[in-house]
């Protein structure tokens, strides 16, 4: 390792390059911080060139290197890899361009996800994916992870927001994939790429889409009085024809606690809640929001409310937004699980999930993306109790698999990351997850880039109780 | 080359397999114009045209790869439902398996997404015979790498697709196509730029180089006419009612208008790139066509391949060949080639299937 780490000296200043115990504490784990790793170094390149070298380093010397942005993955994808190095792409944090005519914009990795809407407001534009960490966590972390949010049923991921990609193969080869369309010629290696977990390289300059802020919106409260009746009411709306720009549930746990912590407004008598939103076209809105309403009246709802005005629309995801953070006031300790069932489904998969619950003698709090399937079960623990951490692993496992029995997918958002590695060859087969080795290896010989990630084999490092991220800690990230 | 033409029709996927494992040059013939090398094996999937799971309240819908187009939208039309980006070329041979091979979309992808954007899990069949399933069947997945979007263009180049999952949406209650008239290409252009930017939500947004602009709107009838007005205003002139129907758009406008003989490519673009390729393609005998809100060219030409290919890296673009007398898959820049050369050689190590770049 010494000759590594003295040719890294001779590309990074001091200050870029953290060798000591003090300033590598702050990387020895992500968003799921029940993983710790210590790296041997972390270095902060301010541009391309000096990832590029970087990444030639560490494959001449076969050292492993994970790119980090703000270290808000909730699957431990940014986690560090023994006696590998982080590379920190915050500092590559420019837009390099905005075209508004073609609704693009042109960003380095490190650009912050909340930051690209703000810059191109005033062309009336915005950049749709919206994980709820989007004011702080990075666009190639997005792009890594393939994040999404609230607004992904209407339109999609950040996959489908990407339109050209400048990499830095994990040998330091650079290539163009995609371009300045939302078409294509070829295979889509763009498609490939986003969501790869890190796996393929680094992505230094991302072309975005970029979409006109939709004229109206219509954002609508129910409360139920069971949560299976609201995952039901899912089904009324959908089924109606219309495709809303997000549905979302809270249970009774998430509703009192995001109300504690932001005062809503919620329905306090409520065991469920959706919250749906329509956008577009006023004119087109507005026919929606009718048919919508009859839909939703012949669902056993208690209480309808309709934001009045955009602070009322606002104050309404902001608690849906914080209520994972909220909810973490509940419990000294939680987890949070990102499965995917079928639709038609949820209320069969939120029965069982409250049984697990019971079984295992744990609370759990669900606030999930409805409209797609997508359940975020909170599990609260108390991490100072002894074997307690392992029963909520057991119990997320219990959920996982129950995703994949009813025929869906142990993550829809987070990514498999290091976490759910033991569960892909549930839901792949060998043949399977052998072309995705020989992909990774085809464009990875080392396997230096992100290893550990995603696909089985070398193993994670054990469990350890950490309590949340600090930025979590200070209500500055939260997780969904 | 004629005489040697056999077409195998696998029936089971363990044929399949077989076939592909003993053969050492295989085409699907995903472009029933394009010559074959000899030795090639032609395999036709019309053993393989089941619609394997379609629940419409999932919104989604598996089918195997030698189902038919056709087949599956009346299919999905039945219950309201529709693949939003209009799947263009079709006829009625035209299967599942070749449609994402091609990876075309028509004029709707201006609303909600391209081809790619609507599939969701893809099974397929590599250069070695292993049988590969990838994604997932629920509308959100996050598992894997996203092999189903790769597959999408891939020309039968990297794998023989089996089977494949997407994601549909209700059909909306109702359709309305009109016409804007223009004098030039510039000032159809620049109606094209505004709407693209504006609040309008155009489920098609195509123009023609004589400066046609033909937008469809769908939605809840009721709102119909105030959204033409506004449109109107915006626009600052009055339409021409093209249509109700939504089959003119995948019968009057499948670029019925280019000749039969030649070359038709298809050039990724962009709204404010196609001002440029009207102006240094209109010279050359060519047609063109800009669809997708200008994001795609569809270009009909009587030049050669070769002329074609350095006109297009002159001018830094790269063009799909959909039909014509040419071995040729792609032309002009190709510069995620070396991405593609590491994929090739983890797919199809013994290079059975086509190369979609020149060697």
């Amino acid at each position: 390792m010494k000759p590594f780490l003295e040719k890294l000296r001779q590309l990074y200043p001091s200050d870029r390059l953290y060798e000591d115990n003090a300033r590598l504490t702050p990387y020895v784990s992500d968003g799921l911080t029940v993983f710790r790793e210590k790296p041997i170094a972390v270095v902060m390149p301010l541009d391309s060139d000096e990832v590029v070298d970087t990444l030639k380093l560490c494959h001449e010397f076969c050292v492993p290197f994970v790119a980090r942005g703000s270290g808000t993955s909730l699957s431990g994808g940014s986690l560090p890899i023994d006696e590998g190095i982080v590379i920190s792409l915050n500092r590559l944090n420019r837009i390099l361009s905005i075209d508004p005519d073609n609704r693009t914009a042109r960003v380095q990795p490190g650009v912050i996800n909340a930051h690209v809407s703000a810059a191109v407001t005033q062309h009336n534009l915005y950049f749709a994916p919206d994980p709820s960490s989007q004011s702080v966590c990075t666009i190639g972390g997005n792009l890594a992870f393939n994040s999404g949010g609230a607004h992904c049923l209407k339109y999609g991921m950040t996959s489908n927001h990407v339109l050209g990609i400048k990499v830095a193969l994990p040998d330091g080869e650079i290539v163009h994939l995609g371009n300045d369309s939302l078409e294509n010629v070829g295979p889509d290696c763009v498609g490939l790429f986003v969501g790869s977990e890190g796996l393929f390289g680094i992505a230094l300059e991302i072309q975005l889409r970029l979409l006109p802020i939709p004229e109206s919106f219509r954002t609508i409260l129910a409360s139920y009085d069971s949560l299976e009746a609201a995952g039901e009411a899912v089904g009324t709306v959908v089924a109606s024809g219309i495709l809303p720009g997000a549905m979302e549930i809270m249970d009774k746990l998430a509703i009192e606690a995001a109300e504690a912590a932001v005062n809503a407004g919620y329905p306090q008598d409520a065991e469920a809640l959706l919250i749906i939103e329509l956008d577009g076209e006023a004119a087109a809105v507005e026919a929606e929001f009718t048919a919508l309403t009859a839909a939703i009246e012949q669902t056993q709802a208690k209480e309808i409310r309709i934001a009045q005005d955009n602070d009322e629309r606002l104050l309404i995801w902001k608690g849906r937004k914080s209520a994972f953070s909220a909810v973490g006031r509940l419990s000294p300790d939680y987890l949070v699980q990102d499965g995917v069932v079928p639709r038609s489904k949820l209320g069969e998969a939120l029965k069982e999930i409250s049984r697990l619950g019971s079984e295992s003698k744990l609370r759990v709090a669900n606030v999930f993306h409805a409209g797609d399937g997508n359940l975020h079960p909170l599990i609260l623990f108390d991490g100072k109790e002894k074997g307690a951490l392992e029963k909520a692993e057991a119990l997320a496992g219990k959920i996982l698999r129950l995703c994949l029995k009813l025929g869906g997918s142990i993550t829809g958002e987070h990514g498999v990351g290091v976490e759910k590695k033991a569960f892909m060859p549930e839901m792949f087969s060998e043949a399977d997850l052998d072309a995705f080795k020989r992909i990774r290896q085809a464009i990875d010989p080392h396997e230096i880039s992100n290893r550990g990630k995603m696909l089985p084999g070398h193993e994670a490092p054990a469990l350890s109780h950490s309590g949340p991220h600090p930025l979590e800690k200070a209500g500055i990230i939260s997780r969904m | 080359m004629e005489n040697d033409f056999k077409l195998h029709e696998p029936q089971t996927i363990a044929e399949l397999q077989s076939l592909i494992r003993e053969a050492s040059i295989i085409s699907l013939n995903t472009r029933k114009d394009s010559p074959s090398p000899p030795n090639t094996i032609t395999l036709s999937l019309s053993g393989f045209q089941k619609i394997v799971e379609y629940q419409p309240e999932e919104y989604t819908i598996t089918v195997e790869a030698g189902a038919k187009v056709s087949d599956v939208i009346s299919i999905l039309d039945e219950q309201g439902q529709y693949l939003p980006f209009d799947p263009p070329f079709i006829d009625k041979y035209s299967t599942i398996g070749g449609m994402i091979a091609n990876g075309y979309s028509g004029p709707g992808g201006n609303r909600y997404g391209i081809l790619r954007d609507f599939i969701l899990g893809l099974t397929f069949i590599d250069g070695l015979g292993n049988r590969i399933k990838t994604g997932g069947k629920v509308v959100k997945n996050a598992a894997g790498f996203d092999v189903p979007k790769l597959m999408v263009g891939s020309q039968a180049s990297l794998g023989v697709i089996t089977e494949a999952t997407f994601k549909v949406f209700p059909l909306p209650e109702t359709y309305r196509t009109i016409l804007f008239r223009f004098d030039t290409f510039e000032s159809g252009h620049a109606a094209l730029l505004a709407l693209g930017r504006s609040r309008f939500t155009l489920d098609a947004l195509d123009l023609d180089s004589q400066g046609s602009l033909v937008i469809r709107l769908s939605g809840q009838s009721d709102s119909m006419d105030v959204r033409i007005q506004a449109l109107e205003t915006l626009i600052g002139r009055s339409h021409e009612v093209f249509s109700e129907d939504k089959s003119i758009w995948t019968t009057s406008l499948k670029l019925q208008a280019f000749p039969q003989a030649g070359l038709l490519l298809k050039i990724p673009s962009s709204p404010t790139s196609i001002r440029k390729i009207e102006a240094e393609l209109a010279p050359y005998s060519t047609q063109r066509r800009y669809s997708i809100g200008g994001f795609v060219s569809w270009v009909h030409s009587d030049n050669s391949v070769c002329e074609l290919s350095e006109l297009l890296q002159k001018l830094d673009l790269a063009a799909q060949i959909v039909s014509g007398d040419t071995i040729e898959h792609v032309i002009g820049t190709d510069h995620p080639r070396a991405f593609y050369d590491r994929i090739k050689q983890a797919l199809d190590p013994q290079r059975k299937f086509a190369n979609i770049y020149k060697k």
